[in-house]
């Protein structure tokens, strides 16, 4: 992955699209890839059965088992090592980028927690390669638990979920935006865990610019996180009451900076 | 010194009283190696601190009218925040709670004030002294003062109280905060609500003219709510109206209080801190408890900014 490039800015980058019948998210990746395509990305659909997606010259189709393959042993690493080689392979062959959409319904009843590892990592790699991404993940076949746990790692997607989001930013920031709150407590927690944070220089910079609201038990729980990462918690943000927060509790390890 | 807890209600008829009684409590103190702080609202303090000298270098000075406006948070962030920074030193302390002019709505939160000094400090090395002006206080406000205070002293005399009955105070104030008729109501039910409740909040702000508050307003809401929804069954309120004072916040939930020092404790207790910070963000709470469950209501001046609002 040594061959990084600042993606363009504008259309959303890593996308969660919940959806009700294969038709739906076919044209919905239709529509997705079509946007790549006018940044001259390559185009690319991945599913469990992809030769379903209406011939079209301009997409290439690939299975789930070429960059998902599901079971246990899924590797989140070697995964995102697929969706690396892929997008070198287009940029090599003249692309701008590579635009991708892939359904990830059958992974996420058979691996959910390596697929919210794997979702992190993706975000990370979207957030500073030229490459797009629309998840898939069909509402019938799975429940709002299980799908509220990769809905918070897309910077963008169709349905509300959490409340909350945590992915990657550009320069190396996490980005956590929302709300959080007793209702988000643990999925916070357990996503903070699957995202294996790692600080820079003893700091764990939030880009928090928008965020709406956090209570006084998420605060302490990221500053525990930071501290446990030998770090210092640095949250940007304009929203006022995070620093009256700070200023209460007198907690060490945290530092609230406005948001640029 | 005694050892132990000891605290005494010190009426004074005059400024000559006031210090005839508190300039010796002090420089004894200071004598003694003891640690010492006023606590008393703004003139008083000018009083007390002209009439020491030099020695008014020695002591810790808090203005009690902006510090203790909440009473609620008296207990943690004065007093046992001086205290607690003198462990195994004798601590005294002169804090005046009640003055002329405190209203209505803040003379039952005062009244439990004192009365749970008693149990919070059960034990401890600290004297600290409460002087009520019984000139232009009511007496029904001294005899509350006689109810909430083991000890009494007045100018020529030191005796102990025989109505002090602290629990009997705190039973006698639990009174309900009048309502508004123009209260609005928002009903939770599980955690998901929250955030509807929170815009319910910022809706209630704006009605009221105190959008600056609204963070303020949405982290008590929320705090109060989440306790509900951790501890209480059924479903909860959040009830918002305005008075020409104040904006009110209240959540009611099904829960009783079983703590009466709950939120009176500083945060590195291990205890809660949703409580505290509430009465942190608010300029007057108010606990009601019935046999039907716990309202407690944050009020919020309603010309008060933010902290570090210009």
């Amino acid at each position: 992955m040594q061959r990084e490039r600042a993606p363009e800015t504008g259309a959303p980058r890593h996308v969660c699209w919940q959806y009700d019948s294969p038709d739906e998210f076919q044209a919905k990746a239709r529509a997705f890839l079509a946007e790549g395509l006018s940044r001259t990305y390559r185009a690319l659909y991945v599913a469990d059965n992809p030769e379903q997606l209406q011939a079209d010259s301009m997409i290439q189709v690939a299975g789930c088992e070429d960059f998902l393959p599901s079971g246990p042993q899924f590797d989140p690493e070697k995964a995102l090592g697929a969706f690396n080689l892929a997008t070198e392979k287009a940029m090599a062959e003249g692309f701008a980028g590579l635009s991708v959409a892939v359904d990830c319904t059958t992974l996420a009843l058979d691996a959910l927690e390596s697929l919210a590892r794997f979702e992190y990592l993706l975000g990370e790699y979207v957030a500073t390669h030229p490459l797009s991404a629309l998840c898939g993940y069909n509402r019938s076949r799975l429940d709002g638990e299980r799908t509220a746990q990769v809905v918070c790692l897309h910077s963008d997607s169709n349905v509300d979920g959490p409340g909350f989001r945590l992915h990657a930013g550009d320069c190396r920031t996490l980005v956590l935006s929302g709300q959080l709150d007793l209702f988000s407590a643990d999925l916070l927690a357990l996503t903070l865990r699957r995202a294996a944070l790692e600080p820079q220089n003893g700091e764990l910079v939030v880009d928090a610019s928008a965020l709406t609201f956090l209570d006084h038990n998420t605060l302490l729980r990221l500053a525990e996180y930071a501290q446990s990462l030998r770090s210092v918690l640095v949250l940007r943000t304009s929203w006022p009451g995070a620093a009256q927060l700070a200023r209460l509790l007198d907690v060490s390890g945290v530092r609230v900076e406005p948001a640029p | 010194m005694t050892a132990g807890f000891v605290h005494p209600a010190v009426f004074y008829r005059s400024d000559e009283e006031y210090l005839a009684m508190l300039r010796p409590f002090v420089t004894e103190g200071l004598a003694a190696a003891h640690a010492v702080a006023v606590a008393v609202p703004g003139r008083r303090l000018d009083l007390v601190r002209d009439s020491l000298g030099d020695l008014a270098h020695d002591v810790e000075w808090i203005d009690m009218a902006e510090a203790g406006r909440n009473p609620g948070t008296i207990i943690p962030t004065v007093l046992r925040r001086f205290a607690d920074a003198y462990l195994g030193r004798y601590v005294r302390i002169v804090g005046e709670p009640v003055w002329p002019g405190r209203g209505a709505d803040e003379y039952p939160a005062c009244v439990q004030h004192e009365a749970l000094i008693n149990s919070a400090f059960a034990g401890r090395d600290i004297t600290i002294v409460c002087p009520y002006d019984v000139t232009a206080l009511e007496p029904r406000q001294i005899a509350d003062a006689r109810q909430t205070h083991p000890l009494v002293w007045e100018a020529g005399e030191r005796h102990q109280s025989p109505q002090y009955a602290p629990q009997t105070a705190v039973r006698r104030f639990n009174l309900p905060l009048p309502r508004d008729s123009r209260v609005a109501q928002f009903v939770v039910k599980v955690q998901r609500d929250l955030r509807a409740a929170r815009t319910f909040v910022a809706e209630q702000a704006a009605r009221c003219g105190v959008g600056s508050r609204t963070a303020d307003l949405q982290l008590i809401a929320t705090e109060l709510l989440s306790n509900c929804l951790r501890y209480a069954s059924g479903d909860s309120r959040v009830r918002m109206w305005c008075t020409d004072e104040y904006v009110v916040c209240e959540v009611e939930g099904g829960g009783n209080l079983a703590d009466p020092l709950a939120g009176r404790r500083p945060a590195n207790d291990g205890h809660g801190r949703g409580l505290l910070l509430v009465n942190q963000l608010a300029d007057l709470v108010r606990i009601y408890s019935s046999g039907h469950g716990t309202a407690v209501a944050a009020l919020l001046r309603a010309d008060r900014q933010t902290d570090g609002e210009t």
